[in-house]
């Protein structure tokens, strides 16, 4: 079930299918489209409205590859397995509250350094979030392009993206 | 109080034995004056017989009548002497006989001796101075003399006597008085320290109650104590106190409820801005997307699906929030008609029949209609919810059982299906509002509030909601009303 849901959208040319389970996306190779072959950035996100999941990958557009979890420890188990570049994550998640999940990464020596975007309807919990080690804090409803900006900065500071 | 009445005859007799004794010594006073008296007649009386005598024995031996003088005037003035002296010597019967006994042997003196003797003197003075008569007459008045000692002693001893009794009486009883006062006294002392104990103290400690209590502590309580007014006094001001505790208490209880109804309804309206803000967040989001960015027909299509089935449910989550609103406030009016709670089950079922082919719905209703008395909309509105979520939460579909029955005085509907059915830690605060557990993760519409409204529209029939569910093996939930009286 868990790995049903996980899924992912690539940009034109990875070959792969959207609905194809991480463990085997892993293992085959990647091929870049930029003008280094640098691999391709991977962003999870972790939310359980589906629209806004679908929401969240046209808002950062083609250029990435994404894992998407509904809940919390689905989201952990994912980011621990494909040990993404940068982690959307909403805070109202059934199972386990984002703010779990997001103390769980900070602990974790493998996605301590992982750069979060906490996105929420909870509007005032923007501090909160930031305290809790999130690195942005992008309140619902949101414009595509904010979240675009977030992501896209956030990747350059880790200097991964070029 | 007892004890001031004891005092006061306490002090009555003390009083009354001094009046005793004051009494008694003025009564031997008297007794004494009295003797003295009679001791003095008796006296003169003994000085009259010896005038007597002298006169005799002169003009018998001289034969010369001026020696007669003080026998003739002691003659003239002794009956008079004689009456006072039985007049004052007759307090007691002896003392009357002893006198009567004197009185008797001067007259016979007087009478049998010296009255012949004189006579015989006068005539034949020769015969009256024989040895014979002058002893006969001495003898006489030796025996009246010694008559005259011996009643003078008796008086004496007895007056004594009676002196010494009375002064002993008297002693005894100031000495009584003098006690009784001082233990009067005594009881004063002691009755101004009762008094002190038992009113002053308990007073002085309202008091100081009233003052803790003024200044706040209403658990301030007075030791119940004293009698009468004092114990009257202790237990009003206790029961005030209770009272202005109890109030005060009341106050808070209130003003925390007041206080936990502002928290809820401000916690509510953040969870409303919230539950708002995630299909608002589709709709925004998707807008932006098509206005923005170049998509396909098929995506186009896509989105304005989601677009607009996120507005609905947002307009689904404000009729929602409106009744959750109106029924917590007790603003929704429920119309009190006639319903076929059998017919309103049976159009809800045809409804919910021909939006889902996955599952089969199996209705069970009676012959005769389920009457109760109600509100057809609302009680369409619990049986549409059930439903809805009967087949919602069985995403692999099947069969949902609705039953309508009538039992005793209710009207019972159940509706059971055999889908995911509920955990059991989501059990407990499935009537909450926004209770959702994994819905949402697991795609399954809703805005979290329909049993919460289930359960208050219910509740305003005068009916309870309840249900059974195993986790992975489906739920029944069934709500039941009591029927419509027959008028």
């Amino acid at each position: 079930m868990r790995e049903g849901l996980l899924r992912c959208r690539c940009e034109e040319g990875c070959g792969f299918s959207k609905d194809e389970p991480t463990s085997e996306y892993r293992r085959r190779p990647v091929v870049s489209s930029g003008p280094e072959p640098t691999a391709v950035k991977t962003v999870l996100i972790c939310e359980d409205d589906s629209n806004l999941r679908t929401l969240v990958r046209l808002a950062l557009g083609d250029g990435y590859r994404f894992f998407e979890a509904p809940d919390g420890p689905s989201g952990l188990a994912l980011a621990h397995r494909t040990q993404p570049d940068l982690i959307v994550l909403d805070l109202m998640l059934p199972g386990q509250s984002g703010l779990e999940v997001l103390a769980e990464l900070r602990r974790a020596d493998d996605l301590a350094g992982t750069p979060v975007i906490v996105i929420s309807a909870w509007s005032h919990s923007d501090e909160t979030a930031i305290e809790a080690g999130a690195d942005r804090f992008v309140a619902k409803p949101f414009d595509p392009n904010e979240l675009r900006d977030a992501a896209v900065a956030l990747l350059e500071d880790d200097g991964v993206l070029d | 109080m007892a004890g001031s009445a004891l005092l006061a005859l306490l002090v009555a007799a003390a009083f009354g034995i001094l009046v005793y004794a004051v009494t008694t010594l003025d009564d031997a006073t008297k007794r004494e004056r009295h003797a003295k008296a009679v001791t003095a007649q008796t006296l003169q009386l003994e000085k009259l017989m010896l005038d007597l005598d002298t006169g005799l024995r002169g003009f018998v031996l001289t034969g010369k009548n001026d020696l007669l003088r003080p026998w003739t005037s002691a003659r003239a003035a002794l009956p008079g002497r004689l009456d006072a002296f039985r007049r004052l010597a007759s307090t007691t019967a002896d003392e009357r006989r002893r006198a009567e006994s004197l009185i008797t042997a001067i007259n016979q003196y007087v009478n049998d001796y010296a009255e012949p003797v004189v006579e015989i003197a006068r005539t034949t003075p020769a015969a009256s101075r024989t040895v014979i008569v002058r002893v006969e007459g001495a003898e006489e008045l030796a025996g009246i003399r010694s008559r005259f000692g011996n009643f003078l002693s008796t008086e004496n001893a007895l007056s004594a006597a009676r002196t010494s009794a009375a002064q002993r009486r008297s002693d005894e009883a100031i000495a009584a008085a003098v006690a009784g006062l001082i233990a009067s006294a005594l009881l004063i002392t002691g009755f101004g320290f009762y008094l002190a104990r038992s009113i002053a103290r308990p007073v002085r400690e309202v008091a100081e109650g009233a003052a803790r209590l003024a200044g706040g502590d209403l658990a301030t309580r007075l030791k119940p104590q004293g009698s009468g007014e004092v114990e009257e006094l202790t237990d009003a001001f206790n029961r005030m106190a209770e009272r202005l505790e109890a109030s005060r208490r009341e106050l808070e209880a209130q003003n925390e409820r007041l206080r936990e109804s502002e928290k809820a309804k401000s916690e509510l309206v953040s969870v409303v801005a919230h539950e708002l803000r995630t299909p608002l967040a589709s709709v925004l989001g998707f807008t932006s997307v098509l206005r923005q960015r170049e998509v396909t027909d098929e995506q186009r299509r896509e989105y304005l699906g989601i677009i607009e089935a996120q507005a609905r449910r947002l307009a689904a989550l404000v009729n929602d929030f409106l009744d959750v609103q109106r029924l917590e406030e007790g603003e929704l009016s429920i119309a009190k008609e006639l319903v076929d709670v059998g017919s309103v089950v049976r159009e809800q079922a045809e409804v919910f029949a021909g939006q889902s082919p996955k599952h089969l719905l199996d209705v069970s209703l009676p012959a005769t209609p389920l009457a109760v008395r109600g509100d057809s909309n609302r009680l369409a509105q619990v049986v549409a919810n059930l439903l809805s979520n009967a087949i919602k939460y069985s995403p692999q579909g099947g069969v949902v059982r609705v039953t309508g029955e009538r039992e005793d005085s209710i009207v019972r509907v159940s509706i059971q299906d055999e889908g995911v059915g509920i955990p059991a830690e989501l059990q407990r605060e499935i009537f909450g509002k926004f209770v959702r557990g994994q819905a949402t993760a697991e795609g399954i519409e809703g805005s979290g509030l329909g049993l919460a409204i289930s359960r208050s529209l219910v509740e305003a029939h005068g009916g309870s909601i309840n249900f059974e569910s195993t986790k992975g093996r489906g739920s029944t939930f069934w709500f039941e009303i009591p029927t419509a009286s027959p008028e």
